[in-house]
């Protein structure tokens, strides 16, 4: 029933697409007649970033950068502009109300699109009116491009929309965004805040200047004439806070934060990879200021060497593509990069340049200092009995990370669990610290966990 | 700018371990929170130390408050580990604050006051003035927004070492003494206080290299005088920079001058004599240009100083100097115009038929080839003209005399042009130009003696010569019986002398405007005359002429397309005049036709306030174009708001682009008449700059199914490239041309468009804006703005029998070059790299003014918005801005590299 409803519609937008194309061609016809040519159009010439109308809407660029009266000055030029227009087009809608019109031209071009749509491939324009398209791999239609479509837009090898009787050229369709990168975008705020990190003071500033302050205080860096860097590696054993500290900035930031795992950019076919990369890039633009964090970026960057395997050849140029968006042609000012790492030795060093990655944080073990603030903020919240002191692990000379020592509290946590104590006590936490000492060390190879 | 500092320092402040803008809420969090957790065993001691001071503040041994007060100073002073956040000891204190503001109250007052006196410096004393600089700075952070504690306690403070707390604190004081200041002022009270402190900030700044601030603050409370005492030869490049971008958007005329003046004076103190004559030529002021004359000593630097009032034809009369006076007068301009096109090797004549490139052009096989000979021709005059402007030689006109002159293959208005077309080749070139045209003055035919007098006008246009020869020979002529020849005079005389306010023309010229029983072709001719020659001066008698006229016009009479011409003489009397203009305005509500008065009053207020950048003006004028009239002939008002808006935003950068953006909702939602102004006056916002985004808005509506608004699309096309030999918007135009081919008067406009493309063969420019767009020369854009009224009734003017309007371009075509000469103003060659100029304003360090450049050796032509710079060190510029004539010496410390390598090899 619906579907007849449909058809039924389809076919009379059909002949009034006839109707309205005979009429169209007796107006060409006339018009042909009073002169020879029409106006030039050019076809395919697919604009790069924003030009033509967009871009003459573009508001000029303020200089100085630095705050200063001249700088407020010149932006409220701008804005006493954009207050008179803001009036005279509320005036012109007033007299002129141009909704209306615009509603009934949206309604006659949906009449014209008719319902419903199917996509296809350009594959040839002929003229001006003409082109190929095949709407299922191995057809080929010769179709009309309908007068409404944007011909500056249409390029050879793009998606359009056509009429899915005629087949005719009714609309483009704009590449959009790998459904990807919109699941890198963290909408909710890690739980982690700065507070959350015992120590690490020195690379917390660091980390601050380079990705946050270039982000909310600009001119702090214009002032002095310097550029802020671009961005920032997180490098140090397992366990010492990395991603911890880029989550706290996510918790912190209002910029857009992105987060990728390095392995998420290999993909199984080729090319595919490096599109995800600069698809990453893209919408970290298009939500500028942003910061983007890969983590574990050795899956990705490790040195370049010749391989015969494609797999690693496809791993590689991923990272080359990578390489171009941190330090390519067009260079992208509030976009903020974060990797981390546990092996920056393994990286390539084209990555890691200054110009690409311009700070490198190193994460240390934890110092006394600081593993007393970390067993401090995780025995914060539990249950102690009066005999536990921590001084006694604090001061000891096993290399402990801060994971390490979160395990040991949580093992102790278990421990007084098993004996169905609510107290955790000393001895729980000696024999957790064996434990987890026992299995770093033990016998199987650094670095692994069971 | 104080609520912009506000917000720095409590970004600064924000940026605590919480990094949020919202300041209040973060303290909050902070009193939540209880703190002891967090702090490490540093803090906690540094806290405690903290806390005990405060509390020995109030101590009542002198000593123990005196070592409690050093404490605190050392700790904020000396904490400088962080800039992302509060130093620590403040963040500390401001909890403390209350306690430390109450300690200030308890300090016994009076007997430190004597103690203060007696103060020295570097051996801190307790007092209750050491006191209070700490309480101002705690304040700073501490004190809730709006109070304004911290400057209040400053006052009281001791006024040295405010360096010591950082720059921060400085900043944020200055913005509260401009709050403070303004405050003052409401409530009328003293503020003698405040300057001091000023006084002692500002070298501060200046010693920073914070120049912005310094101007800032003292513009703020009202005291730019005071600047010039502060600047020194190392900053004050720096402070006039940036005070002359601020004066531009100045609320009113009266603070633009000052930040006018101020900068002048900083640069006679400095005696950085061009730049000050700049200043001045940017005023108008001539006692000030006349200062600068008189000041400058050095003969060389004259000679500079004489070459930049030539470009801008201010009329200054160097008495008793001849060489100067030649140099005001450009004698030399069209001697060193061959030359240049010598050296960039284009001397050889071009046939318009080169311009036209009609073999490129698609053409359908059943065209009508030759539509029409004599507009072709008529476009081949004003082509030749344009494209061999200057060169003294063409394939047309000065052909050693064969049987069938060009000018005989013309008729009637042809003639004329082709006569005039004459000047325009040998323009500049005084006696050559004489010699050839003398032999048209006396030719039988009415259109070719007519033709020459606006020849004679046009070589003379610009050069001043002393033997007068255009007012020896034109001002009889204008007795003549003939009203052609009446106009021809009046053409020449207006083009040789506009901007010159010459009395004896006036004298002459009003009586044709006013006589009653002239057509009003004639009058209109006499009152534009009136107007050039009396350009931006404001002159009683002249606007008295003209007006009169007007007012004795019959409504019907008024309807006459010349009519424009009339309101854009009076117009031009008061351009850039701005508030002068006001008499003037409320006496043409008087004239009877209400519609051409409504349009008068425009043309006059925006010629007035041309380049001023005024918001007012242009939402006055945005509402004007709102208005939907009925009928057309009620909406001829709009036509002069349209460029009225393009003429207000003319020459400020900002403006001007925001004023593109206007011209787009004018287009979409404008009548159809203001549809066809509208590329006009992006021409005039565009001119010599064909930027793509215009050109390509212009090249989609020179298609457009109305004829007017396509061709001044054309129109305006030409004028955005105008002398540039842009190809592509060559290449837009041959399209046009094959596109037309079947118009006369749409393919004729094209063919001028290309003519003006390929100006000078593109070594000259119509851009009135020079000198790094700072200054713009009123002749020259009186002359652009005449083109542009005549171009807005295309029928009557440039399609029609007065083409000849087109000659009046002419007065703001010049060279866009660099020349440099030597000590003898012997053009001499050295290399310079010209770029995209860079905007450079409160930028820090010693930010490159010019990026993407490249090396040439001069002679060079200069782009819009290209800016040049000596490449080697080999000579010294007598004037920082590479436009024009710039004359060089030589570096008395410059050795060759060269020379270098080889003692290094011996």
């Amino acid at each position: 029933m619906g579907n007849q409803g449909m058809g039924g519609a389809g076919r009379g937008n059909q002949q009034m697409t006839e109707e309205e194309r005979r009429r169209a061609r007796e107006r060409r016809q006339e018009e042909q007649k009073r002169r020879q040519e029409a106006a030039p159009t050019r076809i395919g010439r697919k604009k790069k970033g924003k030009k033509g109308i967009e871009a003459s809407s573009k508001l000029p660029q303020i200089n100085p950068v630095s705050k200063c009266r001249l700088k407020l000055l010149r932006t409220e030029r701008v804005k006493d502009y954009l207050l008179l227009e803001e009036e005279f087009i509320k005036n012109q809608e007033r007299l002129k109300p141009q909704e209306e019109n615009k509603e009934k031209e949206r309604l006659k071009v949906d009449e014209f699109r008719g319902t419903p749509l199917t996509v296809g491939t350009l594959e040839e324009i002929i003229d001006d009116e003409h082109a190929i398209v095949t709407p299922h791999v191995g057809l080929e239609y010769y179709v009309p491009i309908l007068s409404f479509v944007d011909k500056d837009q249409l390029e050879p090898g793009c998606s359009v929309l056509l009429n899915h009787r005629s087949h005719a050229v009714v609309g483009i369709l704009q590449d959009d965004i790998d459904p990807m990168v919109s699941v890198m975008k963290v909408e909710k705020a890690p739980l982690e805040s700065y507070s959350d990190i015992g120590g690490l003071e020195a690379q917390i500033r660091e980390i601050k200047e380079a990705v946050e302050l270039p982000l909310t205080n600009p001119e702090l860096y214009e002032d002095l004439g310097i550029k802020p860097p671009k961005g920032v590696i997180l490098y140090g054993e397992p366990g010492t806070g990395k991603t911890l500290l880029a989550k706290a900035v996510a918790n912190q930031t209002s910029a857009t934060f992105l987060r990728v795992v390095g392995s998420e950019l290999i993909k199984k076919y080729l090319g595919e990879g490096p599109k995800l990369v600069r698809e990453i890039f893209r919408i970290a633009e298009e939500h500028a200021p942003s910061i983007v964090f890969i983590d574990e970026i050795d899956a990705i960057g490790t040195k370049r060497y010749d391989s015969s395997s494609g797999g690693e050849k496809e791993v590689q140029r991923t990272m080359l593509e990578l390489l171009n968006q941190l330090d390519g042609f067009d260079s992208r000012s509030d976009v903020k990069v974060i990797m981390a790492t546990n092996k920056i030795e393994s990286l390539d060093p084209a990555l890691i340049r200054p110009g690409r990655i311009d700070r490198k944080i190193e994460f240390p073990l934890p110092d006394e200092k600081t593993k007393r603030r970390i067993f401090n903020i995780h025995t914060g919240k539990m249950s102690l009995n009066e005999d536990v002191s921590i001084e006694e692990f604090v001061m000891s000379k096993d290399e402990l990370s801060g994971a390490d020592i979160k395990a040991m509290c949580t093992e102790a946590g278990l421990i007084a669990l098993r004996e169905r104590r609510m107290k955790v006590n000393m001895s729980d936490f000696r024999k957790s610290k064996d434990k987890v000492l026992y299995r770093k060390k033990g016998n199987i190879p650094e670095g692994l966990y069971i | 700018m104080s609520e912009q500092q506000k917000k720095s320092e409590q970004a600064a402040a924000g940026k605590d371990n919480k990094d949020s803008a919202d300041k209040a809420g973060q303290k909050k969090k902070d009193d939540l929170i209880p703190k002891e957790e967090e702090l490490n065993e540093e803090d906690k001691q540094l806290k405690e130390k903290i806390e005990i001071c405060v509390g020995r503040l109030n101590d009542p041994d002198l000593a123990q408050r005196k070592h409690a007060l050093q404490q605190l100073r050392q700790e904020i002073t000396g904490s400088t580990a962080t800039m992302t956040s509060v130093p620590k000891p403040l963040k500390f204190l401001t909890p403390l604050y209350p306690n430390i503001k109450e300690a200030h109250a308890n300090q016994p007052n009076s007997e430190f006051k004597v103690f203060h006196s007696q103060l020295i410096h570097d051996q801190p004393n307790f007092s209750q003035t050491q006191l209070s600089d700490l309480v101002s700075v705690v304040a700073m952070v501490a004190s809730v927004e709006g109070s304004f504690e911290s400057i209040k306690y400053c006052l009281e403070g001791t006024k040295g070492n405010l360096i010591e707390w950082g720059h921060e604190y400085l900043r944020s004081l200055a913005g509260e003494i401009g709050n403070e200041y303004s405050k003052r002022i409401d409530g009328q009270s003293d503020s003698r206080d405040l300057m001091e402190l000023v006084d002692v900030i500002i070298p501060l700044f200046m010693k920073n290299h914070e120049e912005p601030e310094a101007v800032d603050l003292l513009m703020e409370v009202e005291n730019l005088e005071r600047l010039v005492k502060f600047t020194n030869d190392s900053n004050y490049e720096r402070v006039c920079l940036y005070l002359l971008s601020c004066a531009q958007y100045a609320a009113d005329p009266e603070e633009m001058n000052k930040a006018y003046r101020t900068a002048f004076n900083i640069y006679v103190k400095e005696k950085k004599y061009p730049q000050a004559l700049r200043v001045a030529q940017k005023v108008n002021d001539m006692n000030m240009i006349k200062e600068v004359m008189e000041t400058t000593k050095d003969p060389i630097t004259l000679k500079q100083l004489a070459f930049m009032l030539g470009r801008q034809r201010n009329p200054h009369e160097a008495s008793n100097n001849e060489e100067l006076q030649r140099i005001i007068s450009n004698e030399k301009l069209s001697e060193h115009f061959k030359s240049l096109a010598r050296d960039l090797d284009v001397l050889e004549p071009k046939h318009p038929d080169q311009i036209f490139k009609t073999h490129l052009e698609e053409r359908k096989t059943n065209v009508a080839q030759h539509i029409d000979s004599a507009k072709q021709n008529l476009a081949a005059t004003y082509v030749n003209a344009f494209v061999n402007a200057g060169y003294g030689k063409d394939l047309l006109m000065t052909v050693a005399d064969t049987k069938e002159s060009w000018i005989y293959k013309n008729k009637e208005g042809g003639m004329q042009a082709a006569a005039a077309s004459l000047g325009m080749i040998l323009l500049w070139d005084i006696d050559e130009g004489f010699s050839q045209i003398d032999k048209y003055t006396d030719a039988s035919d009415d259109y070719i003696v007519a033709g020459s007098y606006i020849a004679l006008g046009i070589v003379n246009s610009g050069i001043k010569n002393e033997m007068d020869p255009v007012f020896a020979i034109l001002y009889e002529k204008l007795e003549s019986p003939k009203q052609i020849h009446k106009i021809g005079a009046l053409m020449g005389l207006s083009i040789a002398y506009a901007g010159s306010a010459r009395a004896d023309l006036l004298e002459a010229i009003s009586p044709i405007v006013l006589d009653s029983s002239n057509t009003t072709e004639l009058q209109a001719v006499a009152a534009l005359a009136i107007g050039l020659i009396y350009t931006g001066t404001c002159d009683e008698d002249a606007a008295q002429s003209i007006l009169q006229t007007l007012m004795e016009k019959e409504e019907k009479d008024l309807e006459n397309p010349f009519t424009r011409v009339f309101a854009l003489g009076l117009g031009l009397l008061y351009l850039g005049q701005q508030d002068l203009a006001e008499g003037t305005l409320l006496a043409t509500s008087v004239i009877p036709s209400k519609q051409f008065s409504e349009f008068l009053s425009l043309v006059v207020e925006t010629c007035a306030f041309a380049g001023s950048g005024n918001v007012l003006k242009v939402q006055k004028l945005l509402h004007l174009c709102a208005e939907h009239k009925k009928e057309e002939k009620d909406a001829l008002h709009q036509i002069a708001a349209v460029i009225g808006l393009a003429l207000v935003a003319f020459g400020e950068d900002i403006g001007q682009e925001m004023c593109l953006r206007t011209m787009n909702h004018l287009l979409q939602y404008g009548e159809p008449i203001i549809k066809r102004t509208v590329p006009l006056a992006i021409g005039l916002l565009r001119i010599s700059n064909p930027d793509v985004n215009s050109m390509d808005l212009l090249t989609k509506l020179s298609y457009d199914s109305d004829v007017n608004v396509s061709m001044s699309s054309i129109f305006a096309l030409g004028l955005i490239g105008a002398g540039t030999n842009n190809s592509k918007l060559a290449g837009n135009l041959r399209y046009l041309a094959a596109y037309y081919a079947n118009n006369a008067d749409q393919l004729f406009v094209v063919r001028i468009a290309q003519g003006l493309v390929h100006l000078g063969k593109g070594l000259m420019g119509l851009n009135p804006l020079h000198s790094e767009k700072f200054l713009f020369s009123n002749v020259s854009l009186a002359g652009l703005l005449t083109v542009l009224y005549a171009a807005t009734d295309m029928k009557t003017f440039i399609n029609g029998k007065y083409h000849f309007f087109l000659y009046y371009l002419v007065l703001s075509i010049y060279p866009r070059m660099l020349i440099t000469l030597n000590e003898n103003l012997e053009p001499i060659q050295t290399s310079v790299r010209v770029g995209n100029a860079v905007d450079t304003v409160g930028a820090a360090g010693r930010p490159k003014t010019i990026t993407g450049f490249q090396t040439h050796d001069t002679p060079v032509l200069i782009g819009h918005g290209e800016r040049a710079e000596l490449g080697s060190e080999e000579y010294i510029t007598e004037s920082p801005f590479m436009e024009n004539f710039v004359i060089l010496r030589k570096n008395p410390d410059y050795v060759e590299a060269d020379k270098d390598k080889n003692k290094g090899k011996k």
